[in-house]
């Protein structure tokens, strides 16, 4: 018998659980549910697109830019099965009461809220909320759940999957905008409430499969004692608790909240073949996450991908890696251009230069910046190959049942500007969604622009959610009914 | 050279997108800044502080105002940062039980960590993998010190007859260590009761399960948070408690060595050593001339002003082939030396930190200095030129930390200087203008350049408040090394007037100027109690702030007595009530 392979009667009977446990053991076997499974993916990236990353032609007759450094070309074998939404805008943000009340909007164009400081309101829709400091000084934070933790959290038959949501991040920055999944609006005022993000692959990959060594018994003698020091915690949470005031004991409340959560988690262990681990070599935990750049995010794509397939979860998120990714330079595409090795000929523009991503966007909107965001469009196509070849437990692709959104927070490094964004949507729900297009809208300075929240709506109902009339804010207006053709 | 200022503009110019300006900076507290650029005008002060969660006035306090001897502001319930949960680590198994050899991590997985609004570190909002990391963290303890349980508890779990003595005994003395105050009787038996459980309902050993006890204390709340609202409080009113012993000994620990107190501290605190204000102040000093006053002095100038970064930084290795990691941690430990002898051994006035014409340098670091004579690895005390190098500012640790790869950054210094060491506050920026290609075929003087494009609206709203002071270090390149000549060929012109009347022409003036300077002294008291208190001052804490800066003022700004009038103030000291709470 294979000891990695755990049956659900089996595991019931090894851990003393009986049936009662059952809605809590998710992952052993699905419920028969009349809907379709529907999966969905979000990845935040910042600083912006060229003029290269822009589809040429129209709605259904788009073409990729032909050229060595056009940033989609990589998507061209995905073309089919993606949407190019153009003219996006992060109006939630622009609305946050921070904003307005803080600062003279003469100052500011409309959908101007510094792009490097969207991470919280990228996702959530709604409108922001003051919270810390994120880059260059604005301090807010999401005023209400993001997409990825709306889905996880409302998704029916979706109660207990592992990861609700399994939220990533390509980055360890000590930075209020490295965050794009969250709970909801601030428990205590002033603080953001993210989700649980994971930023070390090795850590993620145990939280899934464990060390992968342990037997049945084993493995329900560590799940007990880990609960049992939950409960532990628990207790002490409730005895301090008690001598709160009602802020205090909401934050109490969310740290328990947290930890019974926690508790349920480590309570489902995969069902699935444990898949290889993520490359031991690689210093996962390295603040700068220069070098390791690549390696954590085709780890973080792989145990996406894995735990989708394995049904730990059914929605989730990956910021790479920040509002400004001032960290990462792209030292891996010197094959493409000798500068991005930082050690082009002195006097050249940029020589010898680490090309940042955020350099890039202020000062290169050419060649490098074009192959910079085409090596991100790799690990989207990456990430759409991988969901093609997968399957889930009834042997489909996962592709057919995910949608994969990829949000800039801004329209150019230089600018800023949190309008006129351009976004990728792959895949199409079993054809729910009509993919295959280009669908553009006005740059949005004159307001005409689309809130992102109708694309996040869309999606929301989409994905099998109770209907929402709206996501976020009112405001904003409901599903872009365009999106399903 | 010439042929570097393309280059560098470039360069530039991307500080100047990092900065961003507006037309119009605000001012809410009304208070203009007497220390900034020749041109300063109104600039903005603190922002709505949130003190680490609790929604709150903003202090509108600077040197004079006095404020409401009654206010006392909130304490927020904030958990250890990574840096504390290791050090109180270290602390415990290491120098209190001797059971762990050598300092650990376990702390490094760990996540939530984030600057907050009073620019130091602060855990955010608390989530399940936050518990599971957490775990995590308990785990790789219990496993570093596995092999020395029989000495942690205080008895051979496998072997003793009376175990239930044993592990009673240890609880009472690892839990008052580890929650930082005395365990009640019902907790102990709680304790007790979880070691129970472990054998009959999980079937482990007796030594498994003291292990699992140890886990899950370190997991326990009482750990995790600076629970400095507590169980007791020796007096209160309806609107405001004061703190015990016990939870004046957490603050003090936690500020003056970066961890939970050690046990005569505690003892300190039993004994009614911290009740009254004398008896603490005198507690502060003695702290203070700890060996691990060091670790929280190097916290607070790492996190002060941004130094985090510098060991990972990337530099041009075409242009600094010397820039190793090895040079790096070098400047790093420079920083540290000197900031550790400023204060713990020298007159420990922030003119000194500020304008000391001194350094600890080992070679590599004498290198960055031009500084012939100094081999090894060792630092050493050095004398400086006081017109070039005078005290922090002008560390090349600091000046490399704020530089771009190849070229330094004059906006990034500026920017440091303004709200770091003035405390003051830059708009966020708005749409970034379209920027200039640099004339290759005419170059000009860094400064000129910058100024040209920095000059006019809507940018010089706030270059205007930060240009001068990042001129004034120009004569630094991008690893800190000194040079008359700008990285365009030009002759460096450092020069500048701040607005107090104070006029300087060399990096060393400007620095020396800084720290005679009002507003900084009145900086430096409000960033030691951001770090100290851990939140941003509110209006509650306006006379607290202006107790500590008069003492500051009195002892000639002198630091350490900055730090022990701080933790004798009505904010270190006390709390306002929160709505709903139950006080015993």
């Amino acid at each position: 018998m294979n000891r990695r392979y755990f049956s659900r009667r089996n595991f019931l009977a090894a851990s003393g659980l009986g049936a009662a446990m059952l809605p809590l053991m998710p992952s052993f076997g699905r419920a028969q549910a009349a809907a379709p499974i529907r999966r969905f993916i979000a990845i935040g990236v910042p600083n912006g697109h060229t003029d290269k990353w822009r589809p040429l032609g129209g709605e259904s007759d788009w073409t990729i830019n032909p050229d060595a450094d056009s940033p989609l070309k990589p998507l061209e074998r995905h073309k089919a099965r993606v949407n190019v939404l153009g003219g996006l805008w992060l109006k939630n943000g622009w609305d946050t009461t921070y904003v307005v009340a803080n600062h003279d909007p003469r100052n500011f164009a409309p959908g101007s809220i510094g792009g490097h400081a969207a991470p919280p309101i990228l996702l959530s829709g709604a409108v922001g909320k003051p919270g810390p400091a994120q880059f260059d000084g604005w301090e807010m934070t999401a005023g209400g759940a993001s997409i990825d933790a709306h889905i996880a959290m409302n998704q029916p038959g979706a109660e207990n999957v592992k990861f609700k949501p399994l939220a990533m991040r390509a980055t360890r920055r000590e930075s209020a905008s490295a965050y794009i999944s969250f709970k909801g609006a601030p428990v205590t005022p002033g603080m953001q409430n993210t989700s649980g993000v994971h930023d070390d692959p090795v850590a993620l990959f145990k939280d899934m499969f464990g060390d992968g060594t342990l037997n049945q018994d084993d493995m329900a003698r560590v799940i007990a004692g880990k609960k049992h020091i939950l409960d532990f915690a628990s207790g002490h949470l409730g005895q301090m608790r008690q001598r709160f005031g009602a802020q205090n004991q909401a934050r109490i409340d969310a740290h328990l909240e947290a930890v019974a959560k926690a508790a349920q988690s480590v309570s489902i262990v995969a069902s699935c073949k444990t898949p290889a681990a993520p490359d031991p070599g690689v210093d996962y935990l390295d603040g700068n996450h220069n070098a390791q750049y690549p390696s954590i995010i085709k780890a973080q794509i792989d145990l996406a991908v894995v735990a989708m397939a394995c049904d730990l979860t059914r929605s989730a998120s990956m910021l790479w890696s920040d509002g400004a990714n001032d960290n990462i330079s792209f030292r891996w595409l010197k094959d493409k251009s000798a500068q991005f090795d930082g050690q082009a000929p002195a006097g050249e523009l940029g020589g010898g230069q680490i090309r940042s991503h955020h350099n890039l966007a202020h000062h290169n909107t050419g060649e490098l910046k074009n192959y910079s965001d085409q090596w991100f469009i790799e690990q989207y196509a990456y990430l759409m190959d991988r969901l093609a070849e997968a399957t889930d437990a009834d042997g489909r692709p996962l592709i057919e049942t995910t949608v994969v959104l990829y949000c800039n927070m801004q329209r150019s490094g230089g600018g800023h500007e949190t309008q006129d964004l351009f976004w990728l949507m792959g895949g199409n729900y079993d054809d729910y969604f009509k993919t295959g297009r280009y669908l553009r809208w006005p740059s949005g300075k004159d307001g005409t622009s689309i809130p992102q929240n109708q694309v996040l709506t869309s999606i929301i109902n989409g994905a099998g959610c109770p209907h929402l009339d709206f996501f976020g804010d009112a405001q904003y207006g409901g599903e872009l009914a365009l999106l399903r053709g | 050279m010439a042929s570097l200022a393309p280059r560098f503009v470039k360069a530039a110019l991307l500080g100047a997108s990092f900065l961003g300006c507006s037309a119009e900076p605000r001012a809410p507290g009304g208070a203009s800044p007497n220390v900034a650029g020749a041109t300063a005008g109104g600039a903005a002060g603190s922002s709505g502080a949130t003190s680490g969660g609790v929604a709150s006035l903003p202090s509108s306090w600077q040197p004079g105002v006095t404020g409401d001897p009654n206010a006392v502001g909130a304490l927020p319930l904030a958990l250890i940062t990574r840096e504390q949960y290791d050090n109180t680590i270290a602390l415990i198994f290491g120098q209190e039980y001797g059971v762990l050899a050598a300092p650990i991590q376990p702390a490094a997985v760990l996540q939530g960590e984030t600057v907050d609004q009073s620019g130091f570190l602060t855990v955010g909002e608390i989530s399940d993998v936050n518990v599971l990391r957490y775990m995590d963290a308990a785990r790789a303890v219990t496993d570093a010190v596995a092999g020395s349980l029989p000495k942690l508890v205080g008895c051979d779990l496998a072997t003793t007859a009376d175990d239930q003595t044993c592990v009673r005994a240890f609880v009472t003395s690892f839990g008052g260590l580890l929650y930082r105050r005395p365990l009640e009787a019902a907790e102990v038996e709680q304790h007790l009761a979880f070691y129970a459980e472990e054998q009959t309902q999980l079937g482990r050993t007796k030594p498994a399960a003291g292990a699992q006890l140890v886990q899950a204390m370190l997991q326990s709340p009482y750990f995790l948070y600076r629970w400095e609202q507590g169980w007791k409080v020796p007096e209160h009113s309806a609107t405001a408690a004061r703190l015990n012993p016990y939870q004046i000994a957490s603050r003090l620990s936690f500020l003056f060595w970066g961890s939970g107190p050690d046990r005569a501290l505690l003892a300190a605190a039993g004994g009614g050593q911290l009740d009254r204000e004398a008896g603490i102040a005198t507690q502060a000093r003695a702290m203070l001339k700890s060996p691990r006053a060091a670790q929280a002095l190097d916290s607070f100038h790492r996190q002060w002003l941004g130094l985090s970064s510098l060991e990972s930084s990337f530099k041009d290795p075409a242009r600094f082939p010397q820039w190793t990691p090895q040079l790096a941690t070098a400047m790093q430990s420079e920083i540290q030396a000197f900031t550790r002898n400023v204060i713990l051994e020298g007159d420990g006035k922030l003119s000194s930190l500020l304008g000391a014409p001194f350094s600890f340098l080992n070679a590599d670091l004498a290198k960055i200095y031009g500084i012939g004579g100094i081999a090894g690895s060792e630092l050493r005390k050095v004398d400086l030129d006081p017109s070039r190098r005078a005290g922090l500012l002008t560390m090349p640790g600091l000046l490399a930390a704020a530089s771009e790869p190849s070229v330094s950054n004059p906006f990034k210094r500026g920017k440091l200087i303004y709200e770091k060491v003035l405390c003051q506050k830059l708009e966020p920026p708005p749409v970034v203008p379209p920027l200039p290609t640099p004339d290759a075929s005419n170059p000009q003087p860094v400064r000129k350049v910058l100024e040209t494009m920095t000059g006019g609206p809507p940018c010089n709203a706030c270059h205007q408040l930060i240009n001068p002071f990042g001129f004034g270090l120009g004569n630094f390149d991008a690893i800190g090394q000194y040079s008359t000549s700008d990285e365009a060929g030009f002759p460096v012109d450092a020069s500048g007037t701040l607005s107090d009347g104070s006029v300087f022409t060399t990096p060393g003036e400007l620095a020396a100027a800084l720290g005679k300077s009002t507003n900084v002294r009145a900086c430096l008291t409000k960033q030691w109690f951001r770090f100290g208190f851990g939140h941003a001052e509110s209006e509650a804490d306006t006379y607290s702030l202006q107790t500590a800066y008069s003492a500051f003022e009195g002892a000639e700004f002198d630091l350490r007595e900055l730090l022990v009038a701080l933790v004798t103030t009505k904010s270190f000291l006390n709390r306002s009530v929160e709505s709903g709470e139950v006080l015993p």
